[in-house]
């Protein structure tokens, strides 16, 4: 005989309607949702960027743009879609989920998380505030080099409102760090031991120690750079015995853990999903724990393979090309253990797990393309040419938003309690694979047919026409594909169809309790034997009814 | 038994899966090899830049059968096990220790291989033999200065060297970074202030194609220049006949009282361009990085007491911040006068006089 569904008490309080609930709230749950539409509306405004860009490259000659704007353009495009998009929505879906996987009431500094959420937006309002001076937004890309940076050649205030902004977004994402770690070592339900963490939660964990132990080196660059601009310090200028290569040492220091902060949480949602459409465990738990981990140390120690042409001793050299391609191996063993999952299940080949499959594609490329730059003597020709801005897409787009996408499909039904429609997801999922395709793998052509990035205008006799139209032609593809997307979350808000607790016959505590679940997460806490406790209690009752028949 | 018959039904599809990505892949590189026009660093016209691509084609077949075999696994995981409305019940296989080992030392030993590949080319790139032909290169927002120690020859955008002898390049800035690249001769060197790059080579005769590849500010794009290799004896001839120019080049200087000749407006007009004036000062009142210069003639006199329009301009041009005009910043180059002859600045002042 089946148990009856437990009741749910209503828990309300003055305060929590309407939008003063929204405001002053400390619930994990709202904090996330709040993070994933911000980002999400970041991520339209990063990508209206990434259009006028490839508008004006489909031909020679400007058309759209002065070069002014167009470096402005480039500039807020890429801060925008990393430190607006990428990592807030990373941690807004770690926000909802974590305390729920881990069988938590929420997370342990609940009016700390609120204060996180409430900095990015504000760091976010003070990047585009930019736009309201007279000399414009910064002009610098989103790496900001010194000297161009010195007030000299960038006189616009913009570069210290982009500073500014990093700064509170660093404070932001600091917090959200050590929330995560104090919540996920002190808050997990009984039998849940470390070897039982789901891998979304192992990657946030080692994500936050990443960020807690990068971000103030940015912060620090940052500061010094103010200091430079306005009041008076040498740090970068030569002249006075400063360098602007030290700029570059401390900005990569944190920017290449960055791009495994943004990565780690990705591979976390792949290694949720597939398990659960192949309908079995993930292949190698712990060399995937392990893999994390290492690529969480060796991260830190990769840096100046963004400095390959800056004449680094030969020592140094050696150092990073080795630790480089050290650092490609557990990101190799990951990708098999992925496909390992696969091979030997039953796949559905749902929304989810399409854009999971499309990660496993696209980052195999990205991860290829980088071992390229990784040699030294070829980078010096691939370094600053369209090969990196293929390289970065495949791995950040290719993977961490075809990652982003695959949560956001397998978790709407938890988080809304309606599932996306499939239809559209398909349409969606293709239109966005054949787009992203066709914007970024010619990048890796125009970049072996020598074009340099950050160029305005090209000139017409190099055969660089032709790749640039057809990469304007997948960015339409990429942007109405997100239109699809849009369509298909009204449609479903709308539609309201109820998806249940556990609509995908999953694995971890999130599918334990309601969609959504209530304020207080779960009716009670459940004790955890084994990494997969939903899937036991489900086995488990269908047993009991078994039985009883 | 139905697994069985399913497994019989599709074995096969490994291997045509396999062949299929590889064409798709190689299919796609195919464009390289058909059309790589200049300046592709796959057209190398040196030694360095020829060990380059041919470490990259090495590196591109390792990939492509990587990618291939990867790639055809992850394809024949979706069309072999895709659930077709049987039950979904499948062994919980969760590890297996074996491969698992296998296909991490794997991958760690081709990295060894690419590294030791890469190793050898870096100590042949750093190895620059002591006779080389040395010259200086300084980037400049937005041009580059190419001079010959122990001559006064000074060349702007067009940099040329002896073919088929060691060449080497010191690098510098004097003030954003820039990025030495030359994609034919040799992989990019940046110009930093501060610092000397080196980069050396020995190029095949020809004209090779040079750009800037650092982002340095608004005419980043436009920081083209050529490099051209011309059989030593042409180039002895060449640079004999620049060490003449130079030593009847006299340089104005900063002197504000040297008479100047007669100043031609056309010709005032193609040096505007030509010294890359129009970079940042417009002639039609639109602002760029300095103030536009419409009008300027009338203006000139006004400006400074004291000051006709002449010596206003002359000053403007020869000591630019003397006097900066209110809301600008002073980055305008401040060695016009070591650039310019008498007569230049003539038919400079001549023009903007009109304007």
């Amino acid at each position: 005989m089946a148990t009856t569904a437990p009741t749910y008490p209503e828990v309300t309080s003055a305060g929590t309607r309407g939008l003063a609930g929204w405001i002053t709230t400390v619930d994990h749950k709202r904090i996330g949702l709040l993070y994933l539409f911000t980002a999400l509306a970041f991520f339209i405004l990063g990508g209206l960027l990434a259009l006028l860009i490839r508008t004006e490259l489909a031909l020679p000659g400007g058309q759209l743009l002065t070069a002014d704007q167009y470096a402005r353009t480039f500039t807020l495009h890429g801060t925008t879609m990393i430190f607006l998009f990428v990592i807030p929505i990373l941690t807004g879906l770690g926000n909802y989920l974590v305390p729920l996987q881990i069988g938590a009431r929420d997370m342990a500094f609940p009016r700390l998380n609120a204060l996180s959420y409430w900095l990015y937006l504000c760091g976010g309002l003070v990047l585009y505030s930019s736009y309201l001076l007279p000399l414009g937004p910064a002009e610098i890309g989103w790496t900001g080099y010194a000297p161009l940076t010195n007030p000299t050649y960038s006189p616009t205030p913009g570069v210290d409102l982009w500073a500014i902004s990093l700064i509170i977004l660093g404070a932001a994402s600091t917090m959200g760090a050590v929330n995560f770690i104090t919540t996920t070592l002190n808050m997990r339900a009984p039998g849940m031991t470390l070897w039982r963490l789901p891998l979304f939660t192992w990657s946030v964990l080692v994500m936050a120690f990443m960020v807690l132990l990068a971000t103030p080196m940015l912060t620090g660059a940052l500061a010094m750079q103010l200091a430079d601009r306005n009041l008076g310090t040498q740090f970068f200028v030569e002249a006075s015995g400063g360098d602007p290569i030290l700029w570059q040492h401390l900005f990569w220091f944190y920017s290449h853990p960055a791009v495994y902060i943004m990565i780690l949480p990705a591979m976390g949602v792949v290694s949720e999903v597939l398990p659960v459409f192949s309908r079995k465990p993930i292949f190698g738990y712990r060399a995937i724990v392990w893999s994390t981990v290492a690529i969480g140390v060796l991260g830190f120690a990769t840096w100046a393979h963004h400095m390959f042409t800056t004449g680094l001793s030969p020592m140094l050299e050696a150092f990073f090309i080795l630790s480089t391609m050290t650092i490609a191996v557990p990101t190799g063993v990951k990708m098999f253990n992925w496909i390992f999952t696969m091979i030997g299940g039953s796949l559905k080949l749902d929304s989810p797990l399409l854009f999971s499959i499309g990660f496993l594609s696209m980052f195999l490329i990205g991860g290829i393309s980088g071992v390229f730059q990784a040699i030294l003597p070829i980078d010096t020709q691939l370094h600053d040419t369209y090969w990196v801005v293929g390289h970065l897409h495949y791995v950040l787009f290719g993977g961490s938003v075809f990652g982003i996408f695959s949560g956001l499909y397998f978790w709407t039904p938890k988080m809304f309690g309606w599932k996306l429609g499939e239809r559209l997801g398909k349409v969606h999922f293709w239109l966005m694979f054949l787009g992203f395709n066709l914007t970024f793998f010619p990048m890796h052509i125009l970049g072996l047919l020598g074009m340099p990035r950050r160029y305005f205008d090209y000139p017409a006799d190099r055969g660089w026409t032709q790749y640039n139209q057809i990469s304007t032609l997948g960015a339409f593809m990429i942007a109405l594909s997100i239109l699809v997307f849009a369509v298909n979350f009204v449609v479903s808000a709308r539609r309201k169809e109820a998806a249940g607790d556990d609509p995908w016959e999953a694995n971890s505590l999130e599918w334990a309790t309601t969609s959504p679940p209530p304020v207080y997460n779960f009716l009670r806490i459940p004790t955890v034997e084994s990494l997969r406790p939903v899937r036991d209690a489900r086995l488990k009752l269908e047993q009991e009814s078994a039985g009883a028949d | 038994m139905g697994a069985r018959t399913q497994s019989a039904r599709y074995k096969h599809l490994l291997r045509p899966i396999t062949i299929i990505s590889s064409v798709m892949v190689l299919a796609l590189s195919a464009p390289l090899t058909a059309f790589a026009k200049p300046p592709s660093p796959l057209l190398p016209a040196t030694d360095s830049s020829r060990q380059i691509a041919n470490l990259f084609w090495i590196t591109l077949a390792i990939a492509v059968v990587v990618f291939a075999l990867v790639e055809g696994l992850l394809i024949y995981a979706i069309a072999r096990y895709r659930n077709r409305g049987k039950k979904d019940e499948v062994p919980q296989i969760d590890g297996n220790p074996t491969l698992e080992m296998m296909w991490t030392i794997v991958p760690a030993l081709i990295m060894v291989v690419l590294f030791t590949l890469a190793w050898r080319v870096l100590s042949f790139q750093h190895n620059a033999p002591p006779d080389a032909t040395t010259i200086e290169v300084t980037g400049h927002q937005w041009y580059w200065e190419f001079n010959y120690p122990d001559t006064e020859v000074t060349l702007q955008n067009e940099l040329v060297i002896p073919a088929n002898v060691p060449v080497l390049l010191e690098i510098s800035s004097t003030d954003v970074i820039h990025s030495f690249w030359v994609p034919q001769l040799e992989g990019k060197a940046d110009a930093i202030p501060g610092h000397t790059n080196i980069l050396w080579f020995e190029a095949d005769e020809g004209t090779y194609a040079g750009q800037c590849a650092e982002f340095c500010g608004r005419e980043h794009y436009a920081m083209l220049f050529d490099v051209k290799a011309l059989p030593p004896d042409e180039y002895d001839a060449w640079m004999q006949d620049q060490i003449d120019l130079a030593a009847q080049f006299q340089p104005i200087g900063t002197d504000m009282e040297t008479p100047l000749p007669a100043g031609d407006p056309a010709s005032g007009e193609a040096l505007f361009t030509e010294l890359g004036c129009n970079s940042c000062h417009t002639l039609d009142g639109s602002q760029l990085v300095g103030p536009s210069l419409l009008g300027v003639g009338e203006r000139a006199g006004t400006r400074i007491d004291g000051y006709d329009a002449q010596q206003y301009l002359r000053e403007s041009i020869l000591l630019p911040c003397d006097y900066v005009v209110e809301g600008f910043t002073c980055v305008m180059p401040q060695n016009f006068g070591e650039r310019l002859e008498a007569k230049d600045l003539a038919d400079l002042i001549a023009f903007l006089s009109e304007q």
